[in-house]
C-alpha cells in the first residue's frame, strides 16, 4: 500500500523543460557553466560580512561543546551562540549548549551526561522519542554527533526548519526527551545456518494470522485483504542461537516459498531487530522478499513478536545458499523526563 | 513535461565530438527523471532539486564516466546524485535561499498528506525509501551507492517506516 501510495506520489514529480533545457545547454556547451544559478557569489559576499560582524563576540565565549560544531560545519560553527540551560531527571543531565537561527532554519546542539554512572555511552540512541516544541510549524531532525570518553557526554544536533520558509525571528524552544537507548551490540553476517539438511527443504506447520507489519518489496503482494499472511506455526527455540533476546523459531517451506522464523522479545524495551539474506559461495546475496510480524495474541505483542522472514528460493536451489542474518539490540532503556526551554536568539 | 521531450538515442555513427555531445544529451533526456525525484524525496522541495539536477548533469558532461552498460551508468548517476544533495545539504550557503512553494505539484489530497508526512522524517530515512520503494534497488545496493553497511540500511528502512507509520497514524491517517 505505502509503496503504491508513494509511487502515484513521486510519478507525479518531472523537471521543470527549462531545467531539463538548461541541462541540455551545458551538454552543447563544453564550457559548461551556462547554465547555473549565479547567486553563489552574491549569497557568499554578503554571508562573509555577517562572518566578520558576529564571529568575535561569539567566539569570546566557547562552549563545552563547540568542538562538536566542527565536525558538522566548520563554517557554520562561528554562529553559534551559548545557551547552557540543562535540566536533570533520573540522575542523567541534559544541555542545551549553543544555538543559532538564520533564515527559516534553527540548529542547536544537546549534550547527555550520566551523573551517577555509564548509562550514557557512544552508541547512545534517543529512541525518536524526543519532541519539540517552537513557535512555529515546522520540521526537525536530530543525529548523534559524538561521544567525548573524558567527560561521559553525548552530543547532538538538531536543526529546524520553518514549513513557510519565513524568518524565524526569535521566541521559544522546549526540547524534550522521554527515553533514550545505549549500550548496543551488533551482530553482524552471523552464519545461522548451512542450508544443507534435507528437512528444510519440506513444507512445514502453517497457520493463517494477522500481520501487523513488515516490510520487503513485496510485502503487500502476499497480504490478504484483511491483513492475514500464513506463517510457520513457532517451534522450540533453536540450541545455540546467540542472539540476546532473539529466539530462532522455525524454517521451512510454507505453500512453495522458504520461511525463517525469529521470536524478539521484549523489543519496544530494546529496539531489538534482525536482517536475514541468503548468500551462495560466489557472495551472491538474496534477500527476502517480504517479512511479517506477528504474535501470538494482542496481550502479547511488544513481549514476545515473531518475524517470518521469507524467501522465495525453490527448495531444489537451497541448498547452495547459507542463511545469514544481522540483529541489533540494546543493552540499556531508560526512560524519564528531561526537557530544556530556551530563547531563540540572533 | 518531461513526456513531451522526445527521447533520442546516441548517433553512434557520428564524429567522436558529436557522439559524446549527443550521448550526454540522451543521458539527461533519459535520467531526468530519475536524477529529479531522488533530489526532490531527499530535499522535499523543488528549488533545491533544481540546484542538485544541474549540479548532477554538469559533472556528467564535464568528465562522462565511462559506463560499460546501462545499468553502471543509472548507478553512476544515482550516486552522483546522493552525494550533491549531501553535500549541498551541508553547504552554508543553500540556507540563504528560501525553497519555493510546492503548490500546484499534488493532483490528489492522498498524495499532499503523504508528501507531508514524509517531510517529517529524516532525510537520510526519505532518501533510502525513494531507493527502495521507488528505484526498487535492494538493500545491497543501496548500500553501496550511499556508503553505508548493509546493516544500516536495513535499519534506516526498519525505522523510517515505523516513523512514517508513527506520523500517519497521530494525522489520522494509517
Amino acid at each position: 500500500m505505502l509503496e503504491q501510495k508513494y509511487r502515484h506520489m513521486m510519478d507525479q514529480i518531472s523537471p521543470d523543460e527549462k531545467l531539463v533545457e538548461q541541462a541540455l545547454e551545458n551538454v552543447w556547451n563544453q564550457e559548461g557553466r551556462k547554465g547555473r544559478k549565479v547567486w553563489y557569489p552574491a549569497v557568499a559576499a554578503a554571508a562573509c560580512v555577517c562572518l566578520f560582524l558576529v564571529a568575535m563576540p561569539v567566539l569570546a565565549a566557547v562552549p563545552q561543546g563547540y568542538q562538536f560544531l566542527y565536525l558538522v560545519s566548520p563554517a557554520t560553527a562561528q554562529f553559534f551562540k551559548p545557551v547552557r540551560r540543562a535540566c536533570e531527571d533520573q540522575g542523567i543531565r541534559m544541555e542545551v549548549e549553543s544555538a543559532c537561527i538564520h533564515g527559516d532554519t534553527a540548529e542547536f546542539y544537546v549534550t547527555m551526561q550520566d551523573l551517577e554512572g555509564d548509562r550514557i555511552d557512544g552508541t547512545t540512541d534517543l529512541y525518536d522519542s524526543y519532541s519539540i516544541h517552537m513557535p512555529f510549524d515546522g520540521i526537525g531532525h536530530s543525529e548523534r554527533i559524538g561521544y567525548d570518553e573524558e567527560t561521559g557526554k553525548v552530543s547532538f544536533y538538531v536543526s529546524l526548519t520553518r514549513w513557510d520558509q519565513g524568518k524565524i525571528e526569535g521566541g521559544k524552544i522546549t526540547f524534550s526527551v522521554r527515553e533514550f537507548l545505549s549500550h548496543k551490540k551488533k551482530w553482524e553476517a552471523l552464519l545461522i545456518d548451512d542450508l544443507k539438511k534435507q528437512e528444510r527443504t519440506k513444507e512445514q506447520p502453517a497457520r493463517l494470522t494477522e500481520s501487523y507489519g513488515g516490510g520487503g518489496l513485496d510485502h503487500e503482494l502476499y497480504l490478504e485483504k484483511d491483513g492475514q499472511t500464513g506463517v510457520l506455526v513457532p517451534g522450540k527455540p533453536w540450541e545455540g542461537f546467540c542472539v540476546e533476546g532473539a529466539e530462532l523459531t522455525g524454517m521451512g517451506y510454507v505453500d512453495g516459498l522458504f520461511h525463517v522464523q525469529v521470536a524478539y522479545l521484549n523489543r519496544y524495551e530494546t529496539d531489538i531487530h534482525g536482517f536475514l539474506y541468503l548468500q551462495d559461495e560466489q557472495g551472491q546475496t538474496v534477500d527476502d522478499i517480504y517479512n511479517v510480524y506477528h504474535a501470538e495474541s494482542e496481550e502479547t505483542r511488544g513481549e514476545r513478536d515473531y518475524v517470518d522472514y521469507v524467501f522465495d528460493v525453490p527448495p531444489e536451489k537451497l541448498g547452495k545458499y547459507r542463511l545469514y542474518g544481522d540483529f541489533s539490540t540494546s543493552g540499556m532503556h531508560v526512560e524519564g523526563n528531561w526537557q530544556v526551554t530556551f530563547p531563540l536568539e540572533e | 513535461m518531461m513526456e513531451q521531450i522526445k527521447k533520442k538515442k546516441p548517433d553512434i555513427l557520428a564524429g567522436k565530438e558529436k557522439q559524446r555531445g549527443e550521448d550526454a544529451e540522451w543521458v539527461v533526456r533519459t535520467y531526468a527523471d530519475m536524477v529529479y525525484r531522488l533530489a526532490f524525496a531527499r530535499t522535499g522541495n523543488r528549488s533545491d532539486a533544481d540546484d542538485i539536477f544541474q549540479e548532477v548533469f554538469l559533472r556528467y558532461v564535464k568528465s562522462p564516466p565511462v559506463c560499460e552498460t546501462e545499468e553502471h551508468r543509472r548507478a553512476w548517476l544515482l550516486r552522483v546524485t546522493v552525494n550533491c544533495a549531501g553535500k549541498f545539504h551541508r553547504s552554508f550557503w543553500q540556507r540563504f535561499t528560501g525553497p519555493m512553494e510546492e503548490e500546484g505539484t499534488w493532483t490528489q489530497q492522498e498524495d499532499r498528506d503523504l508528501s507531508t508526512q514524509l517531510k517529517k522524517l529524516p532525510e537520510k530515512y526519505r532518501m533510502v525509501l525513494h531507493l527502495f520503494y521507488y528505484e526498487e534497488l535492494p538493500v545491497e545496493k543501496i548500500a553501496a551507492l550511499t556508503g553505508a553497511k548493509q546493516s544500516t540500511v536495513r535499519t534506516q528502512l526498519t525505522r523510517a517506516r515505523r516513523a512514517l507509520k508513527r506520523i500517519m497514524e497521530e494525522d489520522g491517517d494509517a
